[in-house]
């Protein structure tokens, strides 16, 4: 109700302001009636009554002031000022303005980002007890996918699972209106959605019919994205037929926009049934084949321990397993790990750096604010003469100071979208798992405006606390340049400059060691030659066997390298960096005491080797070999070293897994097939011909063009590999070390903060040696007249310019110490300590800091002595 | 007769007491405290006016435009059901106070 008046009385201000005029008005006329009635003249009557009404006007304020609405108007009164106050010197609002908005922007685009990656929201409406199971593998320490029986016999004996589904994902065609397109689709078993808990938007999700074997074939579940992009949203399209893969399917529902990561496979487009049974093959070569992900919900009060302990104890119905399965233990993760980005606690390291570079923009604010103050003692102090309270200057300090971060708010959101879309691009492929990282939600501009009324609080009271504590008269005495109490000022804003200083070299030291670290392991390696490669993924139609299988990828190798600027092409199955296959043994044929050793493997084209860049060390590769040729064998140096110490591995005999003896050809360098961080496995290949891959679908076509891919390359590829078959689905990869995506991402991320941390901080230190300079102009002067030289002055000002940015980097080098630790899982031989990031990041901080006082110092020493005695 | 220093209070509380005999506007309240206190006091209009408008946000009165006996436009003061009240609270305490202040004022010189 009071609030209410206030509003109101707030709103219709002019209409009482008019009521009490004419009020007055009336009665002051009433007055002047009487009193001509008493026998004065009129004018003296009128006199006399306003006399004894007293200021007409002072009252009006008075009352206006008892409204109650006066904080308002008072607020706009103080802002317009603020206002005209900045537009004044706009040299000091737009340096203001721009390092919040820096400090600001790229705060909020981390922690937006940061958010997203720790602290991921999940598309599920209950995600206690949902849970993704794996197989770990502790020799390697990472996980794996569970094999079919494996599941299989999960779900026959496991009881703590509500739910306990397998998924699959593939790549495979769309095609809309004839239109087609490379999907994700993931295959889900009839336990899984259900273990999801997710209903659908439109439609209806897969029946139990639409899971029997056999009937797979014939449904579809789009994902939200998927029906947006290709259907426009269309409400009807439930029930409409599309080509998906080989087969016309009925489209049955949408599943929920929320759900635009599948867990574990990343973005996906459609979802296919599957049927139970396909896993649990009979024949073990398939049933050993299939790898899937397993996603469960867990009984209620059933720890994700005790059914890790359940599964570790169930026994397969079929077998053996290779002994590259066997050791592998079932892990039960919470569902929320596959949302997490891998190595996200790196994210608090940028959250602790991203603090720093705000800290170091609101340091310079606040010696800007501050440098402003001290050239308006004047002003201010006139204004406190003049009968301003103190408490009205603060509110005008602090007008300003919130319009200043405000504007610096409004700009770093700019920033901070510009910075979010900068992020995703340079940390996009390590969050492929988690969440894109390009959105600004709600919750985040929350946090801009949290932090801005922090900044601007922050930024005005520190210039307000130094005019409480001002003495008026000696404001009023002393002259806008004189030296006075602005000497404590100035150890003020020293103390900022070494901040500034000690935080840079933090960030520098970080960014420093992050460099050194990758560039470490790009001279490690791995092995093969990524420029200038092509890597094409296909998907070939169905096959029973593998003749036709091979009969077809040859003829799209032919194709390709028909094409402009490719010079050699090769099959593979497995090339590095993409997938892990890992199961398989070599052993010298006919001496099995020597033991088996465990190996990965590969099936490629003749010109493979060459194609990839990987160098033949000695012996020959498939180059010029056909079908039909005696079984041999191409083996890395890893292996040749565990089978043949001491002897020539060319011409032996190798019984490989599954007895298959064929004979060593050639010896080919190392490939970190993990990335350079991982030793390489021993590794044999085989000539494309010879294998006997029951995934006889999918193979990489690796191309090793002349110089960069033309345009439309791509589009070129894609016709060529048409015109062999229409039906091969075609994906582009590029063959680089992705595994170093982390490293990458750090490196990006730090070096940006860093860079700007830089900068803020020499900004910071020039604003305040220029502005000492300005303020000892005067003493330069003196100094000058009593003969001191050029050289001394410019000494003078240097040297106190490098000892503050000096302490600074001395107590930033003290902090790094402490924190690079927290880098230590991302550096590569690379000490956290590393004496040489630590002494070159001080070198340059110093020789950054030196030149920016150069300018001042020039200043100081070339200041005309007659002129700057005769100033003031 | 010397210029009598009135206390906000007491100035509310006599506004009260005039209104509480019918509707009227500043300056016949001014008129009516002149006249009843036997021409001892003079209000300052100004000080009329922050009362009468502090009053109304109080609710103690309330205004409305009206013509006046000489048929011109003026504000009308009313009290409301919280002015009736609050003038007898006044009332009650005026007349304590006064007989507290009276046996304070009057009584012999305390013993020492």
């Amino acid at each position: 109700m009071r609030l209410f008046s206030h509003l109101s009385a707030f709103f219709g201000r002019r209409q009482l302001d008019r009521e009490m005029d004419e009020e007055m008005r009336w009665h002051v006329a009433m007055e002047t009636e009487r009193n001509c009635a008493a026998g004065m003249s009129p004018d003296e009557a009128r006199c006399a009554a306003l006399r004894q009404f007293g200021g007409l006007d002072q009252l009006k304020e008075r009352e206006r002031d008892a409204r109650g609405w006066m904080w308002l108007e008072r607020l706009a009164k103080d802002c317009r000022f603020a206002v005209r106050s900045l537009a004044k010197s706009p040299g000091f609002t737009l340096s203001v303005v721009a390092t919040l908005a820096l400090g600001i922007g790229a705060t909020t685009a981390m922690v937006s980002v940061a958010r997203q990656a720790l602290f991921p929201t999940l598309p599920f409406p209950d995600e206690k007890g949902l849970v993704s199971i794996e197989e770990f593998n502790p020799r390697e320490s990472r996980p794996y996918p569970v094999l079919g029986p494996r599941y299989a016999a999960f779900r026959a004996q496991a009881k703590s699972f509500v739910h306990l589904g397998a998924q699959r994902s593939e790549q495979m065609n769309l095609v809309v209106g004839g239109q087609p397109s490379a999907i994700t689709g993931q295959w889900v078993t009839p336990d899984l959605l259900p273990a999801f808990g997710l209903g659908t938007v439109l439609g209806r999700t897969f029946t139990a019919d639409d899971y029997r074997r056999g009937s797979e074939g014939t449904v579809v579940l789009l994902s939200y994205q998927i029906w947006q992009q290709q259907f426009g949203g269309d409400p009807n399209v439930i029930g409409r037929e599309v080509l998906v893969g080989e087969n016309l399917r009925r489209v049955v529902g949408v599943m929920p926009a929320a759900l635009k990561i599948w867990p574990g496979s990343g973005y996906w487009n459609v979802c296919l049934p599957l049927a139970e049974e396909s896993l649990d093959d009979a024949d073990p070569g398939r049933a050993f084949s299939t790898m899937v992900g397993v996603m469960g919900r867990l009984k209620q009060g059933v720890t994700p321990q005790q059914a890790q302990a359940e599964l570790a104890a169930t026994r397969m119905a079929i077998g053996p397993m290779s002994s590259f399965w066997a050791p592998l233990i079932p892990r039960v993760i919470p569902i929320r790990e596959k949302y997490v980005a891998n190595a996200s606690q790196l994210f608090w390291v940028f959250l602790g750096a991203v603090a720093c570079l705000y800290a170091i923009s609101c340091a310079n604010a606040v010696n800007l604010m501050l440098v402003r103050t001290v050239s308006r003692r004047r002003e201010l102090g006139v204004r406190l003469a003049l009968g301003g309270s103190r408490g009205q200057l603060v509110r005008l300090l602090l007008a300003e100071s919130m319009i200043l971060a405000a504007m610096g708010g409004a700009f770093g959101l700019l920033v901070a979208k510009w910075g979010c879309e900068a992020l995703s691009g340079s940390i996009g492929r390590w969050l492929q798992t988690g969440v894109a990282a390009t959105a600004l939600d709600r919750s985040t501009l929350a946090f801009t405006v949290v932090v801005c009324l922090g900044t601007g609080i922050v930024l005005g009271l520190a210039p307000a606390w130094r005019i409480g504590r001002a003495n008026l008269q000696d404001v009023l005495k002393e002259g806008a340049g004189s030296l006075g109490d602005s000497r404590r000022l100035q150890r003020l804003r020293s103390g900022f400059v070494v901040i500034q200083a000690a935080l840079a070299t933090m960030l520098l030291i970080g960014g420093g060691l992050m460099m050194r670290s990758v560039v470490r392991l790009q001279k490690t390696g791995v092995g093969f030659d990524t420029s200038n490669t092509y890597t094409i993924w296909a998907s070939l139609p169905f096959a029973p066997s593998a003749e036709p299988f091979r009969d077809l990828s040859d003829k799209v190798v032919t194709e390709l390298k028909r094409l402009p600027g490719v010079q050699t092409a090769a099959q593979s199955f497995a090339p590095p960096m993409k997938t892990s296959f890992g199961s398989s043994t070599a052993e010298i044929a006919g001496r099995p005491e020597m033991g088996k050793i465990e190996c990965s493997q590969d099936a490629v084209g003749p010109e493979y080797f060459s194609t990839i860049g990987q160098p033949l060390r000695i012996g020959r590769g498939f180059a010029g070999m056909h079908r039909g040729d005696p079984n041999v064998v191409v083996i890395n140096d890893a292996l040749a070293h565990r089978l043949f110490p001491n002897s020539n591995p060319l011409g032996q005999q190798l019984s490989l897994w599954g007895g298959y003896v064929c004979e060593v050809i050639g010896v080919v360098a190392d490939v970190h097939e993990q990335g350079a961080r991982r030793e390489p496995l021993p590794h044999f290949y085989l000539p494309f011909w010879h294998s006997e891959s029951p995934r006889n679908r999918y193979l990489y076509v690796l191309l090793r063009l002349a110089g960069k891919p033309a345009m439309g390359f791509e589009a070129a590829v894609r016709k060529s590999v048409y015109s062999v078959d229409p039906r091969i689905v075609t994906q582009f990869w590029k063959l680089e070390d992705g595994s170093l995506s982390v490293e990458h991402g750090t490196l990006a991320v730090l070096q940006v903060m860093s860079g700007l941390a830089l900068l803020l901080a020499t900004m910071g230190l020039f604003a305040v040696m220029a502005c000492a300079v300005a303020q000892r102009r005067r003493e330069f002067g003196v100094r000058m007249a009593l003969g001191a030289s050029p050289d001394v002055l410019l000494r003078l000002v240097l040297r106190r310019g490098l000892a503050l940015a000096a302490l600074g980097i001395a107590i930033g080098l003290g902090a790094s110490w402490g924190a690079t630790r927290f880098l230590a899982s991302v550096l590569y031989e690379t000490s956290p300590y590393d004496p040489a990031t630590y002494a070159g990041v001080a070198i340059m901080l110093l020789v950054v800091a030196a030149a920016a006082c150069w300018l001042p110092a020039r200043r100081a020493a070339n200041v005309d002595p007659i002129a700057a005695l005769r100033a003031e | 007769m010397g210029k009598i220093d009135l206390l906000q209070g007491n100035l509310e509380m006599m506004i009260l007491r005039v209104l509480g005999g019918g509707a009227q506007h500043g300056w016949g309240i001014s008129q009516r405290i002149h006249v009843l206190s036997h021409e001892a006091l003079k209000i300052e209009e100004g000080s009329l006016y922050l009362s009468l408008y502090r009053m109304e946000r109080k609710g103690w009165i309330s205004a409305e435009w009206g013509q006046s006996e000489n048929n011109r436009r003026a504000k009308f003061y009313e009290l409301t059901k919280a002015g009736r009240q609050q003038l007898e609270t006044h009332r009650d305490g005026w007349d304590r106070l006064c007989a507290a202040i009276a046996h304070v004022m009057r009584a012999e010189a305390p013993e020492k």
